[in-house]
């Protein structure tokens, strides 16, 4: 390998951290709030050839679709790795032929909005089905939330009771924060659970 | 040029001259999340098409992108952009850091290490 200026950018190690939710629940507000650059959008065409689709009433085209992810980036140069906040597509039917979304993913956000608590079942299905771990975000929009954490958890049917669910404003980078800081705290503890030898 | 297949963006790309005809996936596994940076031989690589070149700038180190931000700054799809980006890869322009594994990212310390750092930010 050549030799570089600067070796210490060049082992920085991506990964990422996913934030799921509804359409409109603000997940690129979120991502906005705590990236170093303004979130940026990609595509990818996903084809459906093959895999069994229950509901063909209203797909325009039964095969392919076209996904789009917003993402923002957190360079965390003492840590050694460049963290990359994927918001997970909308059309949730398609997230499970996306291998490259859940591989190397520490965990999840699931951000929900208390008006509209069905739109976030389909991301927190599919996190508990693939053993990704995750906190639940509950945006209060105007400040306001009519609920407490306890009954969000409830309505949720959250298949592990203590799975954090947070109080947050998306687009407060400290409430952000807090929220990644959360979920890094759920993961550490994990961690340590399955490999106390190291400790 | 409109047909339709690509919303949102004002120029079709043609896939086939950027990617210098290459339609097969390359041998290195990009995801949407390697870290692609520019390597030293790019400096001096002369004649290369103006996409390339732009890909080349916005890596050179210390920068580093991953291929979806590289992909969203080129207005290309992620898999068109893989294929581009194993292109230069072959071609020695561009080093590549993949994500960490399973195994790395249930690391203990190194969770720590990200959540002291993301305390700070």
């Amino acid at each position: 390998m050549p030799e570089y200026d600067d070796p210490a950018a060049q082992e920085e190690s991506p990964v990422k951290i996913l934030i799921a939710g509804g359409f409109g629940v603000g997940k690129t507000t979120l991502v906005e709030a705590v990236s170093e650059i303004q979130p940026l959008r990609t595509e990818e065409r996903l084809t459906a050839a093959g895999v069994g689709v229950d509901d063909l009433a209203g797909i325009e085209s039964k095969t392919a679709t076209t996904v789009a992810m917003d993402f923002g980036r957190i360079t965390l140069r003492d840590a050694g790795v460049v963290l990359y906040l994927f918001g997970t597509p909308g059309q949730e039917r398609f997230w499970f032929m996306w291998d490259d979304l859940l591989a190397g993913a520490l965990g999840a956000i699931v951000l929900v909005d208390t008006r509209r608590l069905d739109r976030s079942f389909a991301a927190i299905d599919f996190f508990e089905n693939r053993g990704l771990p995750f906190i639940v975000g509950a945006n209060c929009f105007h400040g306001e939330q009519l609920y407490t954490a306890e009954e969000i958890a409830a309505a949720l049917h959250l298949s592990d009771p203590a799975t954090p669910v947070l109080m947050l404003d998306a687009r407060s980078r400290e409430d952000v924060r807090g929220a990644l800081l959360a979920l890094l705290d759920l993961l550490i503890s994990r961690a340590g659970a399955n490999a106390p030898a190291t400790a | 040029m409109p047909d339709g297949h690509e919303p949102g963006t004002g120029r079709r790309t043609r896939l086939y001259a950027l990617t210098d005809g290459r339609t097969a996936a390359p041998r290195a596994a990009l995801t949407m999340d390697t870290l692609i940076t520019a390597t030293p031989a790019a400096e001096n690589a002369g004649g290369l098409p103006s996409e390339w070149q732009a890909i080349l700038r916005m890596c050179r180190p210390p920068q580093s992108r991953a291929v979806a931000e590289i992909a969203a700054r080129m207005h290309m799809r992620l898999t068109p952009m893989t294929v581009l980006l194993g292109e230069l890869a072959d071609r020695g322009l561009i080093a590549h850091r993949p994500p960490l594994e399973a195994a790395e990212t249930s690391n203990v310390n190194l969770l720590m290490r990200i959540r002291d750092s993301l305390a700070r930010i």
